[in-house]
């Protein structure tokens, strides 16, 4: 950069008084930041025009002074003082703020948690009515049982209730079983106490026989050796039998496979 | 005097930087007559330059922070605040029509007002000195606010002779700086 040749254009004259444009004066004053001898010569430049103007000085009107200063003094506190406004202003707005996030949090925290507690207290009490509902039933179930129970026993110690064992038959002869049977009620009940279990495909039936023909009283399906299971009833049974059938039963007894039998 | 002007410009600065109203006041003190005698020549209105000073006074506390020492010196910053704004108002609707016809030379000092310096005769002389070409491009740039290109136009020659009458006016100041 040819730096006579430049101050030569005039540039730092026009600068100096204040009439460059924005493009012109950002050139110059990047030029005058890396150029020393650029500066030397606008100081110069500039000393004459402020000797200039000191030369040609006139005072201001004295009262002017104070106008000016309660201009600026209106506009704009000391640092001090904006410092102190700034800090005093700055700290309550900043708790507030703090404030408000740690309540909106906590806000939030206990909904949820009176929304977790509300559920548990919804799903303990469900738990609670099933419970009684279960309860409940199952009293119902042991009441029904024990009224039953209580019939039977009562129905058994009858002078009128017969009790037959039916025996093995030649084939079987380790099975046995027991029937019940009340002359007047006509109820027919067995117990299952000496049959074992039978295969899956099949079934105990039981049989009276009526004037010499065998009638069905129904499955045996309960073979446990403390139940008691009703069958069907029966008028006047000479006889009872038990066959083995395929699994649903049959309508007639397969003969050849009776295990056990009784005469009442 | 340069030296002891340096370190309270100095401080002075760094004060008004700091936003501390009682370096204005130290301020004004130091340079509003400065200022307010080129405002008054271009403006040739005491209301106005007054007007004009406040502004300027304004101005200089809003952009401290924009002055930097490498782009020239603080005195001369604020006298082209003064000088920009002061021209402003002459280049305006509304001072145009409420034009004030007197010349700058004649009209100082204004009747009232004092200078600081009764040397005022030395700058018509000085600027006397100059031939009539340099004094007229001088005047038309300093104190009327022409730019370069309108001086060219007037007085119908190239751009470049503006210039440089302007540098050779502005070299004649470089005296009173030597004084």
């Amino acid at each position: 950069m040819d730096i006579k040749a430049y101050i030569k254009t005039g540039i730092l004259e026009t600068y100096a008084l204040g009439m460059t444009n924005e493009e012109e004066t950002l050139e110059v004053e990047t030029l005058l930041a890396q150029y020393p001898e650029l500066r030397a010569e606008l100081e110069s430049i500039e000393m004459g025009l402020e000797a200039f103007a000191l030369k040609q000085a006139i005072l201001p009107p004295p009262s002017l002074k104070e106008a000016v200063l309660n201009k600026i003094n209106g506009q704009e506190p000391t640092k001090k003082d904006a410092k102190k406004t700034t800090k005093l202003n700055y700290l309550p707005t900043v708790f507030l703020v703090i404030l408000s996030l740690v309540l909106a949090v906590l806000a939030v925290w206990l909904y949820l948690q009176n929304n977790t507690a509300k559920n548990d207290i919804d799903q303990l009490k469900k738990e609670i009515r099933a419970c009684e509902a279960t309860q409940t039933s199952q009293k119902q179930l042991a009441e029904n049982e024990l009224t039953e129970k209580n019939k039977l026993i009562t129905l058994l110690i009858q002078e009128n209730t017969s009790k037959i064992v039916l025996v093995g038959t030649e084939n079987h002869p380790d099975m046995k079983a027991i029937v019940y049977w009340n002359k007047d009620s006509k109820e027919t009940f067995i117990s299952g106490v000496g049959l074992p279990k039978p295969m899956p495909n099949q079934d105990y039936q039981l049989w009276a026989i009526v004037d010499g023909k065998p009638l069905n009283l129904g499955l045996v399906a309960n073979i446990e050796p403390s139940i008691l299971s009703q069958m069907k009833s029966v008028s006047e049974p000479q006889a009872f039998a038990i066959t083995l059938e395929p699994k649903g039963g049959s309508v007639a007894p397969t003969l050849e496979n009776m295990v056990t039998m009784g005469p009442v | 005097m340069a030296t002891e002007q340096k370190i309270s410009e100095q401080e002075l600065i760094t004060a008004l930087q700091n936003k501390d109203s009682k370096a204005v006041s130290l301020l004004y003190d130091q340079y509003a007559a400065a200022l307010f005698g080129v405002i008054f020549r271009i403006v040739k209105s005491k209301t106005l330059a007054e007007d004009v000073l406040q502004e300027v006074i304004v101005k200089i506390w809003e952009n401290i922070g924009l002055y930097d020492p490498q782009k020239g010196r603080f005195l001369a910053w604020m006298l082209r605040i003064a000088h920009n704004k002061s021209i402003d108002l002459v280049r305006s609707n509304a001072y145009k029509q409420t034009e004030l016809n007197t010349e700058s030379e004649e009209n100082c000092p204004e009747i009232g007002m004092e200078t600081t310096n009764i040397d005022a005769i030395g700058i018509k002389e000085l600027l006397n000195k100059l031939s009539p070409e340099y004094q007229e491009t001088f005047r038309m740039a300093y104190f009327e606010g022409y730019t370069q290109v309108e001086i060219a136009e007037a007085l119908n020659i190239p751009l470049g002779t503006v210039k440089s009458r302007i540098r050779i006016g502005l070299r004649e100041l470089r005296k009173f700086a030597a004084v």
